[in-house]
């Protein structure tokens, strides 16, 4: 069906005036932005969703952090977002360094390459990202894509690692919307990620890390 | 579905594990969701809010998809309307057939499942592969899912380690960790070969052709970035006009569904890729469907497409808690499906469904859009009664009732008759399972308290 006609059958509809009075707009209150706390706030949340929050005390440690929180896994290959995307400065050669290799996401625009190229990282147990802004009524981290800033650095590994800037955590979504504007649409992808990822499929019982990642580790800086 | 009606499938299915399992799923949803509300002041102010943002769309919705569809062009997107559900099938066969794809992988969508997608995909050699842990299962088990948001919610820990342990041939195990990682492990390479990823949309946001996603197991954002292809299918009725809309539809969604804040990922989408974007899908297509919503927007029952698909109607519903979804015999169980089920699929063959309600009000009670569930069953039923399709002998019931209810003289009558009715045998635990003549309609269905040997009107007249 075209649109025209698609759209006239919805006219029809709407026309007939069957729905109740929405009501009047609210008065554009604006939404309760203080918390007492925003960082224990947001730490509280993000662990309720069984994520880690890491707090060090300068840029070398940070990058300490990363390393070892990669350590544990045992992994020595990982996918990240390119360094300029990355709130701490020297990370990735720091982590070249420490004997750590960053594996290639880019995936060509075509067919067969794609599916070859997508291979080589699917079983990379490590993901580096930055994020956009800390959620703190929910424990979020918001992570744009674009150039540089792959999605499937924060979707196919078990272990994901965010490092999010102090002064980008906000109250919550409809707080940080408010200075956005146009930003959600300016990219093809947001997501707001809240813990690991997780099911209750199975007789509600929660299982975390089903087809994303199993840890999330937020990492101040 | 089978020819006995939702009455006799219910009655089929009450006592059975499977409905067993389900009460007990739909009980911890609704508890779950009760303590989310209580920790969240703003909760009634936002169920307002969230219903003046959808009822608003609702009426203007032809604007707000023309804006939504333009802007999914600008975006790189491609829409396409779809008349009913068998111009979905086809347009989605023709985009796979236009790169010459044979596998896809789908995230969960009741939308596709209310279209019978993935038997349409079949018929075209298309192979199709579930990925939501649900739906995957029930795709093995070839049923077809019992909940809206927890399609296995009818089935045991054991049911489903039997069920890998036969169609995949690994270990049996119930163990929800193991049979998740069983899960993770045989779908992994599917998102890799698939051409096509295939996802609903829970809400489009009109002003920039985006589309949201709220999910939690992270395959809704593999299928929705792995393939080269993303076919999004999205109900008409899906849109809210702006982010700052779909901000306060967020914060009631989740909660109302899961008791969740926020699911783990909630994603938004606007076109494919970008140019210089290393990875995501080469395409995007967004099918809008009608299948009979336009119908819906004309009717009495208008506002049930205000519904955003949270499941909490069919949580605390004491009917689908004891039925069980599979008696609905319908993509739609609970409350809000036997709403949506006689509106869009026929009254002849659904309006049963407006029946299977105490009409207790527990629906409107959390819906997050407050929708009026109650007043709609009850129109339904009396649509149903008018177009001819009710048990005749009910009618003549009511009918014999009216008479006697209103001459006072032949109820006082029938009263003290009913003294006598109350020494009747067939009374069990002082309840008439069972009355005779035109009596019998109503006794199928309910039971009556058995009258007391003495009327009111007596002991008001031998009052001390």
């Amino acid at each position: 069906m075209n649109a025209e006609a698609f759209l006239a059958n919805v006219r029809i509809g709407v026309d007939a005036r069957r729905l109740a009075d929405p009501g009047p707009e609210p008065s554009g209150a604006p939404e309760p932005g203080l918390i007492a706390d925003l960082l224990s706030t947001f730490r509280s949340n993000l662990e309720t969703v069984s994520g880690v929050l890491h707090e060090p005390k300068s840029a070398a440690e940070s990058c300490d952090v990363v390393i070892e929180i990669i350590g544990t896994t045992g992994a020595t290959r990982y996918l990240s977002w390119d360094g300029q995307h990355l709130p701490l400065a020297g990370l990735l050669d720091r982590m070249s360094s420490a004997g750590l290799r960053r594996i290639s996401d880019i995936v060509p625009w075509d067919a067969a390459s794609r599916r070859e190229h997508q291979d080589r990282y699917f079983d990379c147990a490590v993901g580096v990202t930055g994020a956009s802004a800390g959620l703190a009524d929910t424990g979020s981290i918001v992570l744009k894509s674009g150039p540089g800033r792959p999605r499937m650095a924060s979707l196919i590994p078990e272990t994901h690692i965010a490092l999010l800037q102090r002064t980008a955590l906000h109250t919550s979504l409809a707080a940080w919307l408010v200075d956005q504007l146009d930003a959600l649409g300016s990219a093809a992808n947001w997501t707001i990620i809240t813990g690991p990822s997780r099911t209750a499929d199975i007789e509600m019982v929660v299982t975390l890390g089903v087809h994303g990642p199993r840890s999330l580790h937020v990492v101040l800086v | 579905m089978s020819g006995k009606g939702f009455r006799g499938r219910a009655a089929t299915a009450i006592g059975t594990p499977a409905v067993a399992a389900t009460a007990s799923g739909a009980k911890r949803l609704v508890e779950r969701r009760d303590e989310a509300v209580s920790a969240f002041p703003e909760m009634e102010a936002k169920r307002d809010e969230a219903r003046r943002i959808r009822l608003h769309t609702l009426a203007n919705l032809d604007g707000y998809l023309s804006q939504f569809a333009t802007a999914v062009a600008v975006a790189g997107g491609t829409v396409h309307w779809a008349a009913d559900a068998d111009d979905a099938n086809q347009i989605i066969i023709g985009i796979a057939g236009d790169i010459g794809a044979t596998r896809a992988v789908k995230s969960k969508s009741m939308a596709t499942e209310e279209i019978e997608l993935n038997d349409a995909l079949a018929g075209a050699d298309i192979d199709v592969l579930e990925t939501d842990l649900g739906e995957f299962i029930i795709q093995l088990a070839e049923e077809r899912p019992s909940h809206i948001i927890a399609p296995v919610v009818h089935k045991t820990r054991q049911d489903i380690g039997e069920l890998f342990h036969d169609t995949l041939g690994v270990d049996y195990t119930d163990d929800p960790k193991e049979l998740n990682a069983v899960a993770r492990t045989h779908l992994r390479r599917a998102f890799l070969e698939a051409d096509i990823g295939i996802s609903g949309v829970n809400f489009g946001v009109a002003e920039s052709g985006s589309i949201c996603l709220v999910t939690n197991e992270g395959n809704g954002r593999l299928t929705t970035t792995a393939p080269r292809i993303h076919i999004a299918v999205m109900g008409m009725e899906r849109i809210v006009p702006t982010f700052r809309d779909l901000a306060v539809m967020l914060q009631v969604l989740a909660r109302s569904a899961t008791g969740q804040k926020l699911t783990s990922y909630t994603t938004i989408v606007t076109g494919p890729r970008r140019v210089g974007d290393p990875d995501g899908p080469d395409q995007l297509h967004v099918v809008i469907l009608d299948n009979g919503r336009s119908r819906i927007l004309g009717d009495s029952t208008a506002e049930v497409l205000a519904c955003i698909r949270c499941g909490a109607c069919l949580n605390v519903c004491p009917v689908y808690r004891e039925s069980g979804g599979h008696a609905y015999g319908s993509t739609y169980p609970g409350p809000v499906g036997a709403v949506l089920a006689p509106s869009l699929f026929g009254l002849k063959d659904f309006g049963d469904l407006a029946y299977g309600s105490s009409l207790c009000g527990a629906c409107l009670d959390v819906c997050p859009i407050r929708i009026d569930l109650p007043r709609m069953l009850v129109e339904l039923r009396s649509r149903y009664v008018e177009n001819g399709l009710a048990d005749r002998s009910l009618g003549r019931a009511i009918r014999y009732y009216t008479s006697a209810a209103t001459r006072p003289a032949v109820f006082r009558s029938l009263l003290r008759g009913g003294g006598l009715a109350g020494r009747i045998p067939k009374s069990t635990d002082g309840w008439i399972t069972s009355l005779p003549f035109v009596g019998k309609a109503w006794t199928a269905h309910r039971d009556l308290p058995r009258p007391d040997p003495k009327s009111f009107h007596r002991r008001w007249k031998d009052r001390p």
